[in-house]
């Protein structure tokens, strides 16, 4: 089980001039299970794909464990990975689909046998082996894949969007096997994903990338906790957070309305504006008719929680409530929340105010 | 791919052979030409002569002057061309009755189609020239049509072409009122225009390019294809020692056009052929 | 719809159209059989019902035999070797190389112009004494055969001309094929460690197996219809060595006028490419893989 170590990586492709990946930078210990998580384009695959070696590292340093790969051929990587569209070859059964690797290597038949078995046993694939590809459903497809990773006993396991051709609940029950997986191998695990639910429950560390940055880098709890910029809080979590106007003045949060939040647990700089960023369960509506005064336009009952959907000030704001509560549309409804609960974030970065103290804790 | 710098030695070799690859496969093109612009001394001179000393551009007029390349030229383009349009009215209208019509033996139809598709036409040969003698259409251009405007190779790409059109547009067509002419005009045909124009363009290469049938069908100078034309050119000048440089003329003219075409229309070729999984 | 409208409609969209192919396919097919069991000189008026004389007759003759054997060279080693090239151009003309359709265009040239024409300018280049190809065999010391002058190699000759002529063809099939291979299974055996050569195993030759199964069946289709080159470069001499079937066929029907043996041989000719024809359909069935 291998360390990754990124040092100051950039990529830029041959014929463009711009850089996908901006000085990326990340330690992954061993056995950790990292995913990277962001939109469409954020450079979180084309990382993956450096670390496969299936891309070139235009400048920086790849290290694995205590050896530089950047130059290393992707066999000698002792990397296994598996991919979106599972990459299965259609003209090969299961069996064979699982003993690529081995057989490229020239392994014993004895051998061979014996590993894709086990692999089966752990897959529950047992009685597929004979099948092709296209005779397996979704769900079988991918363990096939996940098949081809384990033989390998690769130190390190590669998976790009794994589950995102698979429909809804296959995608919850395929989320545990491959998490009962890892803590049974305990294969270091690099997880490419654009679902930050995937992110929230099978990361032990989530790197978040936006347009080739990282955004932050942090414990599912510290992501959604603490999120160190703007992209992150709006990005992690659902409902997104609500993002309000404000300002600060004598540490008091004003919102642009000139409403008085409270008083700031910590102490600011006066500041003309701000983003103020509340997350959904962290409002709630009052009896009092004071506060942040909101008109519904939308409800949605989600079964445990209500989410209620309305403006406030001109801005888009969801709650999140006990569905006990009788909400309809055009009703006006009063808003309170702790200011120990807001985010605050500069309006020009887009960095969280409350960053400098985190990473001093 | 990983090696996006894949050593420029590799990627210089890969663009060495393809050169000398092309170069090989047109050479003969080339020779062609080269010889076609030689004297009779030059084109017989070994050790061989690769170019012309002076290029005899006379050698164009002379050809001309001994048989009426032009003419048979036109004769070709201009059958080709009627043929292919009277195939793709034809055809268009079958492949519709196949894809859009629910009628008894239309399985059996299309197999019927489908085999004929397989079977060689050499084999219709006897009873066909028979047929057209009888229709008195020996000798004619309007026989050369006549025989070739039943395109099954058109009919079976243009019914994959439709049958990918989507059912949901045909129906919304159907629903505001479009009868099956509208349907087929409006619907079916421009949205299968792609594979209609490829059809036709390898359509009137191979109309353009046949020899046996038409051969077997005109009789008179004035009536000759390129093709058939040509051979005649060749077996009555090839035993003149001096008139080689003028069949290699010969030659050159009577692929100019389809070189031309091809130049200007390459990209449907290549990128048509390949796609629409066309027979040759 | 009344059932009379209906009737109208398929008549106007299928019967009509569909008179040219039964004139000049359907019914000469059938005719063409029928004939095959007779004695028809096309000059004469009457005829009579031999049977299967003109069966018998091929079947014991040297001559069929011969063009058989034609045939069958004929199309094995235009149909292989096409094939081979046609990947391997394919292969060479990766996507994403620049100025590919150039090359492409290059290589597919030779399909666009006239056999006719291409076959006047082969015969130039193989004449024995002052054509191009012996001259060049010369000068690096190499034997000079005499091509299409000699029983021995004239029909390998008309050979490598129809390979020139189609590997383009085939070319293009394959890179079609090639580009449908999805990218990730090139990743995959790069990943694992996968040569070049067990690359081209695994995945290459497996996967555009569809297409190398059509291209087959329809080169030899082909090969067996092949006349044009045979008629200007040979007309299927020296000594009817390059004298195949259908070569044999149109010498039958259209120089000497025996249409009843002729028909017999186009018969012949029909099967066979049946035979190959139904091959693919039944063996495509089993080998789509997806």
């Amino acid at each position: 089980m291998s360390k990754i170590k990124m040092k100051h990586i950039k990529k830029r492709y041959d014929d463009k001039n711009d850089y996908v990946i901006h000085d990326f930078n990340l330690n992954i210990e061993e056995n950790e299970f990292i995913v990277f998580v962001g939109p469409s384009g954020c450079g979180k695959s084309t990382t993956l794909r450096m670390i496969a070696g299936l891309e070139s590292i235009t400048s920086g340093e790849l290290w694995m464990d205590d050896k530089l790969v950047n130059d290393v051929e992707p066999k000698d990587r002792d990397i296994a990975m598996v991919f979106q569209n599972y990459a299965l070859f259609p003209h090969y059964n299961v069996f064979d689909n699982i003993a690529f690797g081995l057989k490229m290597q020239k392994h014993k038949k004895q051998f061979i046998k014996k590993r894709v078995e086990e692999a089966a046993e752990i897959l529950g694939l047992t009685d597929y082996l004979k099948r092709k590809p296209k005779d397996l459903s979704g769900g079988q497809r991918q363990r096939v894949a996940l098949g081809r990773a384990i033989v390998r006993d690769a130190h390190i396991f590669l998976m790009d969007e794994p589950l995102s051709n698979l429909d809804a609940k296959l995608r919850i029950q395929m989320r545990k096997e491959i998490i009962n997986l890892h803590r049974r191998l305990g294969t270091t695990t690099i997880y490419v994903t654009h679902d930050q639910t995937e992110a929230m429950t099978m990361a032990s560390r989530i790197v978040v990338l936006n347009g080739g940055y990282i955004e932050q880098i942090g414990t599912p709890e510290e992501v959604y906790n603490t999120p160190a910029t703007k992209f992150v809080a709006e990005f992690m979590g659902s409902p997104p957070m609500n993002f309000l106007e404000g300002s600060i003045k004598n540490n008091q949060l004003i919102l642009h309305t000139g409403e008085v939040l409270g008083n700031l647990p910590t102490t600011f700089n006066d500041l003309e504006k701000v983003d103020i960023g509340i997350r959904a369960e962290n409002l709630t509506v009052t009896e009092e008719k004071q506060g942040l005064m909101m008109t519904v336009n939308h409800v949605e009952l989600m079964g445990a929680d209500l989410h209620i959907h309305g403006v406030v000030n001109g801005k888009e704001i969801t709650v999140r409530e006990d569905p006990k509560n009788k909400v309809s549309v055009n009703d006006t409804l009063f808003l309170k929340t702790n200011v120990e609960n807001v985010h605050l974030f500069d309006v020009q970065s887009g960095k969280s105010l409350f960053e400098r103290e985190k990473v001093e804790v | 791919m990983k090696n996006n710098t894949e050593s420029k030695g590799f990627k210089m070799s890969l663009y060495i052979a393809l050169t000398v690859l092309g170069i090989l496969m047109v050479f003969p093109l080339i020779w062609m030409l080269l010889s076609a612009l030689k004297s009779p001394d030059e084109i017989f001179s070994v050790p061989i002569k690769w170019f012309p000393e002076v290029a005899q551009w006379g050698n164009f007029q002379k050809t001309l002057d001994l048989a009426p390349f032009g003419l048979y030229i036109f004769n070709s383009a201009f059958t080709a061309l009627v043929i292919v349009i009277f195939q793709f009215i034809l055809s268009c209208m079958i492949a519709y009755a196949l894809t859009q019509m629910q009628f008894k033996g239309r399985a059996l139809v299309f197999n019927l189609i489908l085999i004929t598709y397989m079977l060689p036409a050499e084999a219709t040969y006897v009873p066909s020239y028979t047929i057209i003698a009888k229709m008195g259409l020996l000798d004619t251009l309007t026989g050369v049509i006549i025989s070739n405007i039943a395109s099954v190779f058109t009919i079976f790409l243009l019914r994959q072409a439709f049958m990918q059109v989507p059912k949901d547009t045909i129906e919304a067509a159907r629903a505001y009122g479009a009868n099956d002419f509208t349907i087929l005009w409006r619907v079916m045909i421009p949205m299968s225009k792609s594979t209609i124009f490829v059809v036709s363009l390898i359509s009137f290469v191979k109309m353009y390019n046949n020899y046996l049938w038409p051969s077997l069908i005109v009789k008179s100078e004035e009536n000759y294809l390129i093709t058939v034309g040509l051979n005649k050119f060749f077996t009555s000048q090839g035993s003149f020692a001096d008139k080689w440089p003028l069949i290699m003329t010969a030659n050159v003219l009577s692929v100019i056009p389809l070189l031309i075409l091809f130049i200007v229309l390459h990209k449907w070729f290549i990128k048509g052929i390949g796609d629409t999984g066309l027979k040759g | 719809m009344s059932r009379l409208k209906k009737s109208m409609k398929i008549f106007i969209f299928l019967g009509i159209p569909l008179i040219p192919l039964i004139v000049f396919w359907f019914i000469p097919m059938i005719v063409s059989l029928w004939l095959s069991l007779t004695d028809w000189d096309y000059i004469s008026p009457t005829f009579n019902y031999v049977a299967m004389d003109n069966y018998t007759y091929a079947f014991t003759s040297d001559d069929f035999y011969q063009a058989l054997k034609n045939t069958v060279i004929f199309g094995v080693f235009t149909v292989i070797p096409t094939i081979i090239i046609g990947l391997c151009l394919a292969l060479l003309l990766r996507e994403g190389l620049k100025g590919i359709t150039f090359f492409r265009s290059l290589m597919f040239s030779p399909w666009i112009t006239p056999m006719v024409a291409m076959s006047i300018v082969w015969a130039w280049i193989y004449e024995p004494d002052v054509g191009l190809l012996n001259q060049v065999l010369g000068f690096f010391h190499l034997p000079q055969p005499d091509w299409l002058h000699s029983s021995k190699s004239a029909l390998w000759s008309i050979i490598i001309v129809t390979v020139w002529k189609n590997a383009g063809w085939a070319m293009l099939f394959y890179s079609d094929a090639l580009q449908k291979i999805p990218r990730d299974l090139y990743e995959v055996s790069e990943l694992e460690g996968a040569s070049a050569w067990q690359r081209l195993r695994t995945i290459v030759i497996p996967l555009v197996s569809p297409t190398t199964l059509f291209l087959g069946i329809m080169l030899a289709i082909e090969s067996i219809q092949a006349y044009d080159q045979i008629q200007v470069m040979t007309q299927g001499g020296p000594s009817g060595s390059t004298r195949t079937l259908l070569y044999m066929y149109y010498q039958m029907a259209f120089e000497q006028f025996n249409m009843g043996q002729a028909t017999a041989i186009s018969t012949i000719i029909v099967v066979i490419t049946g035979i190959l024809a139904l091959t693919m359909f039944y063996v495509s069935k089993r080998w789509v893989h997806y």
